[in-house]
């Protein structure tokens, strides 16, 4: 199997167990994969990574896309391709040593299984499924994802369930908690399933870093991309039996601090949306517009031709208010805005200008 | 001839009459039928379950954005209902989104009315805190 075949079927693999369906989805599990391949882990399966040590001169060469030497041959990353040259270079008599080994080591094993092949073992597509990574020189394969993913739970599965948390400077990537016969038993950093209004999440004490005070900013990312900020509002102890913590109407997030000890309050923090910091601007973009009069100014008026209560200057943001018709009045479209410092008017709309996208 | 000037009269009352219930009025109706478009908007979590808004369901001081056409306008939820209120003759289609719970739907005004529901299942929640 080539590394390009390899390589596709774990980033098919990835793809089909982050269910990233759409393009945007597709480039950040494509980024993801990329800063673990900086973190030294490569695919050497359909499901499987290995680790490679990360502060070995070699690897770091191979990671910055510098030229390496193994042997008689010298290894360059380009764009995820290698090319090999002849020519010696660099590394000490014990590596080549070890490399020799490893390369016999890799013939005997190809050997191995093509007799285990031409005489009667499993057949061979069971014999791949079944084939582990050759433990070859400094590479250690490790446990199918155990070592890649920052969650063992299933993340959420809509667009609207929260994929991580930031507190501070550090995110959480958030699991997905489930109520089993009445117990919710987090591991790690989880939202609860369901918890929409009211998002409920659980995090382990010892994993924060400093402390939540009170009116710092949370912010939740949503499956969608959208990004949600609450304002801490509240920081007490509860008994574990006060469930009513968890729910409420108004949009906000409940985050417990568990821990291992069997005590009978635990620590929340409640914050609620906060809506100054919600950005929802961006979709009302396309109502707001720019004053842009052929004198550097335009006249603010009651009505349609009525008495001038104002003069906006040119750059102005204004938004049209959608909930009055324009007028057509004179050979002019005449519509109802509002400034940012609230004053209202009509204006002739020839003289506004979209806000560029 | 007293009998030709009555039928005149007659006549020209009756014509009267006639004007007055079939020109005058007509226009008084037309003029009635420019009314506003109303996109009335609820969004409740249903924890009763019977499909209803019931009151302590609604879902409070939420951003809702309705577009129609190219423009659009941003209102809160208060006890689980916002209305927008539109003078357009001719609205063919509004949409209605709730950014913070990712969700959006879409509607065409009948008898100048759209309505949009957005009702959630309750959470199942644990009987004590983990």
């Amino acid at each position: 199997m080539t590394t390009k075949t390899t390589f596709e079927e774990y980033f098919n693999f990835r793809i089909d167990r982050a269910q990233a369906l759409t393009p945007g989805k597709k480039l950040a599990l494509t980024k993801q994969m990329l800063e673990e391949a900086h973190q030294g882990r490569v695919p050497v399966g359909r499901d499987q990574v290995a680790q490679l040590p990360v502060e070995s001169r070699s690897v770091k060469a191979v990671l910055a896309g510098e030229p390496v030497s193994i042997g008689k041959a010298r290894m360059q990353a380009t764009g995820g391709t290698a090319t090999m040259l002849d020519t010696v270079q660099g590394l000490s008599g014990g590596a080549r040593l070890g490399i020799a080994i490893g390369v016999l080591f890799v013939f005997l094993l190809i050997g191995f299984f093509g007799l285990r092949m031409v005489f009667g073992g499993k057949d061979s597509d069971q014999a791949n499924e079944d084939a582990q990574p050759t433990p070859a020189m400094s590479v250690t394969p490790t446990a199918p994802f155990g070592g890649v993913v920052l969650n063992d739970t299933d993340p959420g599965k809509q667009e609207s369930d929260p994929a991580s948390i930031q507190i501070g400077e550090t995110s959480f990537v958030l699991g997905r908690g489930e109520v089993d016969d009445g117990v919710w038993e987090p591991t790690q950093a989880e939202w609860l399933e369901g918890t929409q209004v009211r998002r409920v999440i659980a995090i382990p004490a010892k994993m924060l870093e400093s402390p939540i005070k009170l009116e710092d900013i949370l912010r939740i990312r949503l499956r969608s991309g959208v990004s949600i900020p609450y304002s801490v509002v509240d920081i007490t102890a509860v008994q574990r039996t006060q469930i009513e913590v968890l729910s409420s109407l108004e949009p906000s997030l409940v985050v417990i601090l568990f821990d291992d000890t069997a005590t009978s309050s635990r620590q929340v923090v409640i914050a609620k949306l906060a809506l100054s910091e919600m950005d929802i601007a961006e979709e009302s973009e396309q109502n707001t517009y720019l004053v842009s009069g052929p004198v550097g100014e335009i006249n603010l008026r009651e009505r349609p031709y009525g008495a001038v209560v104002g003069v906006l200057k040119n750059g102005t943001s204004v938004e049209i208010q959608i909930d009055v018709e324009p007028v057509n009045d004179g050979g002019y479209k005449w519509v109802r805005i509002k400034t940012s410092y609230g004053a209202e008017g009509w204006v002739v709309s020839t003289y506004l200008t979209e806000l560029p996208k | 001839m007293k009998r030709m000037k009555r039928m005149k009269r007659i006549i020209l009352l009756s014509l009267l009459i006639f004007l007055t219930f079939t020109i005058i009025t007509p226009i008084s109706v037309q003029a009635q039928q420019e009314e506003a478009v109303r996109v009335e908007v609820f969004a409740f979590v249903d924890r009763n379950g019977d499909k209803l808004m019931s009151q302590s369901e609604g879902i409070e001081n939420t951003p809702i954005i309705l577009t129609v056409g190219d423009r659009s306008q941003v209102k809160i939820l208060k006890e689980g209902r916002v209305t927008f209120s539109l003078p357009y003759a001719e609205v063919e289609e509004v949409r209605v989104e709730i950014p913070y719970l990712a969700i959006g739907d879409e509607s065409k005004p009948r008898n100048g009315v759209a309505q949009i529901k957005f009702r959630l299942d309750p959470p199942e929640l644990p009987v004590y805190l983990p």
